[in-house]
């Protein structure tokens, strides 16, 4: 067998030139990887160490937690001071102070949503490290302790690819946008508004350019910086993904099928107390359906319905909202019509008749008709599908932030008390759907699954709302519960909550109105409040009587109209007073003020006011006076749903939890 | 047995392969080792021992109170055990920390003073006057012991203090040396500043007047930062005459009252054993108060103080002037707190380590 170690020589795997190249070369590689991996200076590393910068980080936030905060303020340290306060500058000078000039820094609050930049110093590096701290502070969102203290508005920067759904002119339906707003935040993402003064004229004053493509779904729409006015509504491309977006532009497209229409008013010519109205609605195939109602002299009642067949049947007459609308009780409002039908009704005419009562007008959809007849002869269509319910979406084009941005929590669930009454019409025009509640439902404990609670006109009364309701209604409000009373039921339900909380508030009621309501207007509306703008724009924003900010920017009064003026509504109580002959302090001392009617000469009639809201421990209590606010205008029926949306929208507290993050890294 | 032989045309060459194996091991083992060293510690740097020893070093001085122990007992306050009784004696000291125990994150201004040498609204230690028995003992109670190091301790608004000294010193210092950790950490300071007293409010003993001063034991810590104690009364409330002329004849201190808010046992100073000055200008006892815009600014420094026994663990610290002529208007201890500010500083403590 051969020996096949050995080396004869003819072998020639030896080192020759270039392997000895490549041998020298591999060993300078790994010297000089060796030395590239040693310190360059012990200086520099210790400099650079991470332990270091979590010392920066941690000592820099136990200062600020243990610094006294200025001279006669109510808070415990700096911290809280800063971020209550919202002295972000102050903030950002005492870390400039304090940290060497080779460290950076970003400083976030976290506020129960999301991190929200309040210093921003660029984009950490990879050795990056960042501190949390929990603070109690005044004004914060999350985990609120103590009092209601308002609206929490902050800065919020919106990246292109945003979507904004507009809330003035350029909406097609201001109505039906809510019920996109409320599907939206049911999948879990904040929608955000932009909060506006709505008693300046949009096209100049309150509107905020902003950059948009007007057809987002298509991407072929004019890209154009458009004034947005009326508080609209955004959702942020971050919280976007390609499902979400599709599902946006299917309920943007295809509208709420709701297919209805309301008869706003009808009018005689003279009192129509205790009389008998038959309404005959003839449908354009000649079906009819026939509704009988009587009058009293407070209330209105049906009597009974006559059904042809033939597609009558699907006609819902709905009379839940029906009363008188103004003093001579010649004005009967709120009587929606519903198409329950999988097709498409036209009603062809409407025959009203009454014994020696002539009908003057009609108005119907916001439409005023003058009748010579007692048949009205115009199409009324009740139509699934409608075009005129889709909602207008645009993108965002441009990167911009705005100062004054809320958002929704959550999806605001609506309950209703003790009947739907003019509910019917909002649910008409919106298709947001409800519960209603009873007395028993309430005191078996059913409020606590809603956040807010609409009382539609009802006179309240010890009869028809008992004690344990009463004291349900009010213990849920106190521990966060938005309660929205209409018409005839503010001072009923003023009463009936001080009588079973006579001792805990030291106001009357839940806010404190008076009783003798002795008139009823249709004059048009004011909003109002004070306004750091009074010098410069006029324009009712001297109206500082209220002594607090009123409509400024408070997500209740958004709306879109001229000068901050919506159209007036008859109604119960159509105005109200605060209670002057109760001593001041048994007023709510919190109440904010933030509609009046006009008076004859187009200023405010205080002290009557139509629109007021206040704290009330954690929760909120809301009057509107006027029957249906759906009456005339869109921009006055979003008053409720201003309402609705506010019960979830984010408030802050006299004291709550908040969390800070400060990030900081090497230059 | 198998034998290899060498050809005659063979020479002593390696392989090229080998070389290669050899160059590829060295270099997976050199990237293992850095790679597996910079996992196991959190600190870069070739002196791997200095960043953590500066480390533990900083954060025991203002995270801690201290510590000492003796047969006498234990405490936190070592600032009354170092040097003590004067005796260069520092070995009950076992942990040197600056934490004042009342309040978090801030520091004791008679701890800093204890140890480091104020220069002017910023403190370092060592300094060329630092003895050696100090020095070792200080080293070992920061466990710093076989290091060199190097502290200082400065506030962070850096018009409270002069800048270029501070960066002069620390130059000086620690300087270009080649393996030197630092490591920084900040914490607060209050203060103490005593006010004014206004002779026509003083509290004492009356019958025959003698003026009581107290300082609680919360603010000690003010003896120790400055070095004993110093006051000034003003608009002193002169007794008309006929009579003895208005006068200061007599100092005293202790610790404890009687019942008539005299000072019992007490401590009568000599005149080497404190400094009062009259309107500006040293003297001594007894010095003539005849105008009651007269200013009397008395030091009773750390020494003296030292004469009481135990006085760092009393309530009180109480000086007593025997007066003539000279109003003491309630019957009482006139407090050094009730005139007395807090002046709030954030500090920025560094050990340098080599």
């Amino acid at each position: 067998m051969k020996n096949t170690n050995n080396i004869t020589n003819n072998e020639t795997a030896q080192m020759m030139t270039i392997e000895a190249f490549l041998g020298a070369l591999l060993i300078i590689t790994a010297v000089l990887f060796v030395v590239s991996q040693a310190p360059s200076g012990v200086q520099q590393a210790d400099a650079l160490s991470k332990t270091q910068l979590m010392h920066y980080g941690e000592d820099t936030i136990d200062m600020l937690k243990n610094s006294p905060p200025p001279e006669y303020t109510d808070y415990d340290n700096n911290l809280q001071y800063y971020i209550s306060e919202k002295k972000f500058d102050d903030l950002n000078e005492f870390l400039n102070d304090t940290l060497p000039d080779n460290v950076v820094y970003n400083v976030e609050l976290y506020d129960g949503g999301r991190y929200l930049s309040i210093i921003r110093n660029g984009y950490p590096s990879a050795n990056g490290i960042s501190f949390n701290e929990i603070i109690i502070t005044k004004g914060a969102p999350a985990g609120g302790v103590g009092q209601l203290t308002g609206t929490y508005i902050t800065y919020k920067s919106f990246d292109n690819g945003s979507l904004i759904i507009p809330m003035d002119e350029k909406q097609n339906n201001n109505i039906t946008a809510y019920n996109l707003i409320l599907n939206i935040s049911d999948l879990g993402i904040p929608v955000y508004q932009l909060l506006m003064d709505p008693r300046v004229n949009s096209l100049n004053e309150s509107a905020y350019p902003i950059t948009t493509i007007d057809k987002p779904w298509s991407e072929s729409g004019a890209n154009n910086s458009r004034d947005y006015a009326g508080g609209p509504y955004v959702i942020d491309v971050e919280d976007l993904t390609p499902i979400f977006l599709d599902q946006i532009k299917d309920w943007a497209e295809n509208p709420i099928n709701v297919p209805s229409s309301k008869i706003d008013k009808i009018e005689f010519n003279d009192s129509m107390v205790n009389k008998q109205i038959n309404i005959t609605f003839t449908l354009s195939n000649g079906s009819t359906k026939i509704v009988n109602i009587t009058t009293y002299s407070s209330n209105i009642n049906i009597l009974n319905t006559y059904d042809s067949g033939n597609d009558s049947e699907f006609l819902d007459i709905d009379t839940t909202s029906i009363a008188f609308d103004d003093f001579n009780k010649s004005k009967i409002i709120g009587i929606v019509m519903f198409n329950n039908a999988s097709f498409n009704l036209t009603i062809s005419n409407i025959t009203i008749e009454s014994s020696s009562r002539k009908v003057l007008n009609i108005t119907i959809d916001s439409k005023d008709y003058s009748v010579s007849s007692s048949i009205f002869e115009e199409d009324i269509s009740l139509l699934h599908n409608d075009t005129a319910r889709k909602v207008t979406v645009h993108k965002i084009t441009s990167e911009f932030i705005y100062p004054y941005t809320t958002w929704l929590t959550g999806s605001p669930r609506i309950a209703v008390y003790p009947k739907h009454g003019t509910m019917r019409n909002y649910y008409s025009d919106s298709g947001i759907s409800y519960s209603l509640l009873n007395n028993e439902s309430i005191t078996n404990g059913d409020l606590r699954n809603f956040d807010i609670l609409i009382i539609p006109h009802t006179n309240i009364t010890e009869d028809n709302m008992n004690d344990d309701v009463a004291r349900n209604v009010t213990k849920w409000v106190s521990e966060g519960g938005v309660l929205l009373a209409e018409c005839a039921s503010i001072t009923g339900i003023d009463d009936r909550v001080e009588d079973v909380d006579p001792d805990n508030h030291t106001w009357y009621g839940f806010i404190g109105v008076k009783h003798d309501y002795g008139w009823n207007t249709d004059d048009k509306v004011q909003l109002v409040g004070r306004s750091p703008d009074e010098d410069t724009l006029g324009k009712y924003l001297t109206d500082n009587y209220t002594g607090n900010d009123g409509a400024r920017l408070h997500p209740l009064a958004q709306s879109f109209s001229e000068d901050g003026t919506l159209p007036g509504t008859n109604g119960t109580i159509s105005a109200f007073l605060l209670n002057s002959t109760i001593p001041s302090g048994h007023i709510n001392p919190d109440n904010n003020i933030l509609a009046a009617p006009q008076n004859e000469s187009g200023g405010v009639a205080y002290p009557k006011i139509t629109f007021i809201e206040a704290p009330f421990d954690k929760g909120t209590v809301i009057y509107l006076a006027g029957h249906d606010q759906s009456t005339f205008s869109q921009q006055r029926e979003r008053l409720i749903f201003n309402s609705i949306l506010y019960s979830t929208t984010a408030k802050v507290y006299s004291y709550g939890l908040l969390e800070i993050r400060i990030t900081m890294w090497y230059k | 047995m198998r034998t290899f032989y060498l050809l005659r045309d063979e020479k002593a060459n390696i392989s090229m392969d080998f070389l290669t194996a050899v160059a590829v091991i060295i270099i997976a083992f050199v990237f293992a080792v850095s790679v597996l060293s910079s996992i196991i510690t959190p600190y870069s740097g070739y002196s791997k021992e200095l960043y953590p020893t500066a480390d533990r070093a900083v954060t025991l001085l203002v995270e801690d109170e201290g510590y000492w122990e003796s047969d006498d007992g234990e405490g936190t306050d070592w600032e009354f055990k170092w040097n003590y009784s004067g005796n260069y004696d520092y070995s009950n000291v076992t942990k040197i920390g600056f934490l004042d125990s009342k309040e978090t994150n801030t520091l004791d201004p008679g701890k800093i003073s204890t140890i480091m040498e104020d220069q002017g609204s910023w403190w370092e230690y060592p300094v060329p006057s630092s003895s050696n028995p100090e020095l070792d003992n200080a080293s070992r109670a920061m466990g710093l012991g076989r290091y060199n190091f190097y502290i200082q301790i400065r506030p962070l608004n850096e018009s409270k203090y002069n800048v270029s000294a501070a960066n002069q010193r620390a130059t000086e210092m620690v300087g270009d040396r080649g393996d030197v950790a630092s490591v920084v950490r900040y914490s607060r300071m209050n203060l103490l500043d005593l006010g004014d007293f206004d002779g026509a409010n003083l509290f004492g003993h009356q019958g025959p007047f003698k003026p009581l001063f107290g300082l609680d034991n919360d603010n000690f810590s003010y003896i120790l930062s400055n070095g004993g104690l110093e006051f000034i009364v003003t608009n002193w409330s002169i007794i008309p005459g006929p009579g003895p002329s208005p006068e200061i004849s007599d100092i005293s201190i202790g610790i404890g009252l009687n019942p008539e808010h005299e000072i019992t046992p007490t401590y009568n100073l000599q005149n080497n054993e404190f400094e009062i000055y009259k309107n500006g200008n040293l003297t001594t006892l007894k010095v003539p108060v005849l105008d009651k815009n007269d200013t009397i600014k008395i030091f009773i420094p750390i020494d003296s103080i030292n004469k009481i026994e135990n006085w760092e663990s009393a309530d009180f610290f109480y000086i007593m002037l025997d007066v003539r002529s000279l109003d003491v208007s309630q019957f009482g201890t006139t407090l050094f707190s009730s005139t007395s500010k807090i002046e709030r500083y954030s500090l920025k403590t560094t050990v340098w380590v080599w």
